[in-house]
């Protein structure tokens, strides 16, 4: 499997008359682009401001992040299945991005009406928390969109994440034809035997066991061709994922930091360095019984074996006892003669890490992304006690329900604790240490 | 340094040169100047600090009563004006680690005055005041005193001038089990990469998140016969009346509640819901009983297999709560039960 | 955490999840295996009458667990 991504950069994003890419400028003719999200009458609401970094700017509530990609040859589509896409297999030919640049989803469309699952995401674009986000170094194109609360929650879903996909669709659409100005190749070829093999296990949480076991599996957060419901080990090639095959909007797992996976795109750049990169298994996580759970890790383990790995990198994206499928994953494979290395951030700077859910001795080999669960990294006190800076604009919504029981109103402008947060998928340099 | 530091040094009755056992349980007294192992302090300070006072406490004394002779202590300390408090180092012994342990832990506290000392790591003294004190990490005996002290005053002259401490490793102190950031020199992607290339390839790593331990608690003795017993229900599953009256957080719980049950023979869903946010609550909600099972105990109890079941059902959230609030839940729920002669506890969880 | 403290204080305590290994590992004594985290005590799939003899079973192995002597963390189904 063979995939060319070519890169655009965007420098600027401007309003004009056309939608086009030119010199690594952007232009965006606003009234056409947004006529067409408007022509799906379950859409309520449909706006675009630009947010670039440094400005004091905060967006909330975010719920999803894409990167403008369109495939130009080879099969399917880009971001597949989800919200009705194409399902065919993706991967190969030529793949265009823009890169430099997202699509950010603002709405206050819940991802879920059950278990108590708040938007919590908004993005800095300047200030402690910008340092600390990939999201804020982009040109950030805000789509503000709502959808008729007189719809279900997974028409909702359905209406704002499609208007955001259409959105970035006819912004890739404009380097159709173009050369693109950086291109990178991606390719599993055969390598010298004696580099390890190693393979990823990305864990991605479900919102099947919190959303209603009424739903179907096509809810509107990561999916995996579209499907988001509790499914068994996933092999995929890491290519499928350079195509969006696995995205959508859930917490800080936006389709963005999906596509643009660090410790996938580590892997593949040193395939044929100093390893063999054998591959991706998705499993999904937030099982019900033990007994599921169980099942998942041993089945991870059983095909990490098919793919020869000598090696694993497990990482997740959530919170919980989800941590039990990551770490029973990690004995899995450690007894299955497997190396195992475990991505996490932590919740906690009293020492309330995830490993004390269940500290396996097989978890001996660990990376830690942050201490982020109730504040930012910033400086070297306990983060939750630092508060973020006001801003001075807010796009999005202009107040926020916080509070235990959600009764308290806030200004969304002013001082703001941190939300949660992981590097789940390995960007930054921050790590936790012990003192 | 432009002001030379005050320094007030603790020791116990052997180093205060009082005598052995049989002067252990002296009283704490003051002495101008330094004692004993303060004139090696006092040489490692080398001119930029000398030792005012020494307090001499006998061990057992301390030990036996550590909140009250602390605050004693610090009385007699606080006149002096110190600019750093050093105790000890105690070494292996482990009521004089713990008494170092309190007087830098109430020194912080109280007097606000930066405070250290040193043990061994096996010292309980360690163990017990690790997370407040600033605690030098030495060997067991007393042999290496004079670089134990050069070390020892190294870090508390950082500490003087508020600078931060490097890592405990290298800057050796026992660490205080928290955990704070630090931007490291490759990004985590990078990092679990090349620690996953080292353990396949059988080099060292080092793992940024060591594994906690937990002390085994002994398991208490089993209940004779139930069918006698007082049994209290508990959950951590967030159930509470209809509308949360209470406001019982939904994630990161800082209370635990107590909803009496007299007179009712099952939750009904009509009164009872469930606010926790780290599960699906559609099947508890529809029947509460799922969660806490009073339907099924009041049968049990009117049937005689459990002997009274008490009128109290106690409840919180267990999701994303700190270690330290679950702990001091359950330390506030055994001595309310233990004061209602509860004899059995059936723990719910989600 | 919290049935850790009880234990601690001398109260028997037995602590009914789906997720048997968080209890165990952190050293409580007395766990029994439920069905689901979705719920504890229970069983949707039946009609309400037999759900509750199914809790009932659940609180007899529970005060089964009650009257019997550990000595190490144990998981009782």
């Amino acid at each position: 499997m063979r995939l060319e991504l070519g890169s655009f950069p965007v420098t600027d994003i401007v309003f004009g008359a056309r939608t086009r890419w030119q010199d690594s400028v952007l232009e965006i003719d606003a009234r056409a682009l947004l006529e067409e999200m408007r022509s799906d009458p379950r859409i309520t609401r449909a706006e675009l401001e630009l947010a670039r970094p440094g400005e004091s700017v905060r967006i909330w509530p975010v719920r999803d992040a894409v990167e403008p990609r369109i495939k130009v040859e080879g099969p399917g589509v880009a971001y597949p299945g989800i919200c009705g896409r194409a399902i065919d297999t993706v991967g190969q030919g030529r793949t265009h991005r823009l890169a430099g640049m997202s699509v950010v989803e603002v709405s206050e469309v819940l991802p879920h009406d059950a278990g108590g699952d708040y938007n919590s995401i908004f993005y800095d674009m300047s200030g402690p928390w910008a340092e600390m986000i990939p999201m804020s170094k982009l040109l950030n194109l805000c789509l503000l969109v709502e959808a008729d609360p007189a719809l279900t929650i997974i028409d909702q879903n359905d209406a704002v994440h499609r208007a955001t996909l259409k959105l970035a669709d006819r912004l890739a659409a404009t380097t159709v034809g173009l050369e693109p100005p950086q291109r990178e190749v991606f390719e599993l070829g055969p390598v010298d035997p004696a580099l390890p093999k190693v393979v990823y296990i990305p864990c991605l949480h479900s919102a099947q066991a919190m959303s209603g076991n009424g739903s179907n599996g096509f809810f509107c957060t990561t999916a995996t061709y579209g499907l988001s419901m509790l499914t068994p080990p996933w092999p995929m090639h890491p290519n499928e994922i350079l195509d969006g095959a696995i995205t959508g909007p859930y917490r800080i797992a936006t389709s963005w930091h999906l596509a643009n996976n660090r410790i996938l795109l580590e892997l593949y750049r040193r395939h044929g360095v100093d390893l063999n990169f054998a591959g991706v298994i998705a499993v999904r996580t937030e099982w019900t019984t033990m007994e599921e759970k169980e099942l998942m890790c041993l089945q991870t383990a059983k095909v990490a074996q098919m793919l020869g790995a000598q090696g694993a990198i497990v990482a997740w994206d959530a919170g919980g006892n989800e941590f039990l499928e990551v770490v029973h994953t990690v004995r899995a494979c450690q007894r299955a003669g497997i190396k195992t290395v475990l991505l996490t951030s932590e919740d906690d700077p009293t020492g309330g890490a995830p490993t004390l859910l269940e500290p396996l001795p097989e978890a001996d080999a660990v990376v830690s992304t942050f201490i982020g669960g109730s504040g930012y990294p910033g400086g070297s006190g306990p983060a939750s006690s630092q508060m973020l800076p006001a801003m001075a604009r807010v796009i999005g919504s202009p107040t926020r329900l916080v509070g235990a029981v959600r009764d308290e109103v806030i200004d969304v402008a002013g001082p703001m604790p941190p939300p949660r947060y992981n590097d789940t998928y390995g960007f930054g340099r921050y790590s936790g240490v012990e003192y | 340094m432009a002001k030379a530091l005050r320094v007030v040094h603790y020791v116990n009755h052997f180093f205060g040169q009082k005598g052995g056992e049989a002067a252990a349980g002296l009283p704490p007294e003051v002495r101008e100047g330094p004692v004993g192992p303060g004139l090696a302090l006092e040489k490692a300070l080398e001119g930029r600090g000398r030792v005012v006072a020494t307090v001499v406490c006998g061990d057992d004394h301390f030990s036996e009563n550590l909140d009250q002779v602390g605050q004693q202590i610090m009385a007699l300390i606080k006149p002096y004006a110190p600019d750093l408090v050093v105790a000890g180092p105690a070494y292996g012994s482990g009521r004089y680690g713990m008494a170092c342990g309190k007087v830098c832990e109430l020194a912080q506290r109280e007097l606000r005055v930066p405070a250290i000392t040193g043990m061994n790591e096996e010292n309980p003294g360690a163990d017990l005041f690790r997370r407040e004190a600033l605690i030098v990490s030495t060997g067991e005996t007393a042999r290496t005193m004079a670089q134990d002290l050069g070390r020892m005053v190294r870090l508390a002259e950082k500490l003087v001038e508020g600078q931060e401490l490097g890592e405990p490793a290298q800057e050796g102190y026992i660490p205080h089990g928290l955990r704070k950031n630090r931007l490291a020199e490759w990004s985590a992607s990078r990092r679990a990469v090349d620690m996953l290339l080292a353990k396949i390839g059988g080099r060292s790593f080092q793992t940024e998140l060591p594994l906690p331990k937990f002390e085994p608690v002994a398991a208490p003795a089993a209940i004779g016969d139930v069918s006698r017993a007082r049994i209290a229900l508990i959950t951590d599953g967030g159930l509470v009346p209809k509308g949360n009256p209470d406001r019982l957080e939904s994630r990161g719980a800082t209370k635990w509640l107590g909803y009496s049950i007299s007179g009712r023979d099952r939750l009904t869903p009509q009164e009872y819901e469930s606010v926790h946010t780290g599960f699906d609550t559609t099947l508890v909600n529809q029947d509460p009983n799922r969660l806490v099972p009073l339907d099924a105990a009041r049968e049990l109890e009117q049937e005689g297999e459990i002997g009274k079941l008490h009128e109290e059902i106690l409840t919180t959230t267990g999701v994303w709560t700190s270690l330290a609030n679950a702990r001091k839940f359950g330390r506030e729920m055994a001595e309310k039960l233990k004061l209602e002669h509860i004899e059995g506890v059936i723990l719910t969880s989600t | 955490m919290i049935a850790r403290e009880l234990e601690k204080a001398g109260v028997p305590v037995v602590q009914l999840t789906a997720l048997t290994p968080i209890p165990n590992t952190l050293g409580v004594n007395r766990v029994l295996a439920s069905a689901a985290i979705t719920y504890p005590t229970g069983d949707p799939s039946l009609p309400p009458a037999e759900e509750k003899q199914v809790r009932k079973q659940y609180l007899r192995k529970a005060l089964k667990a009650l009257q019997q002597q550990v000595e190490k963390p144990e998981v009782f189904y």
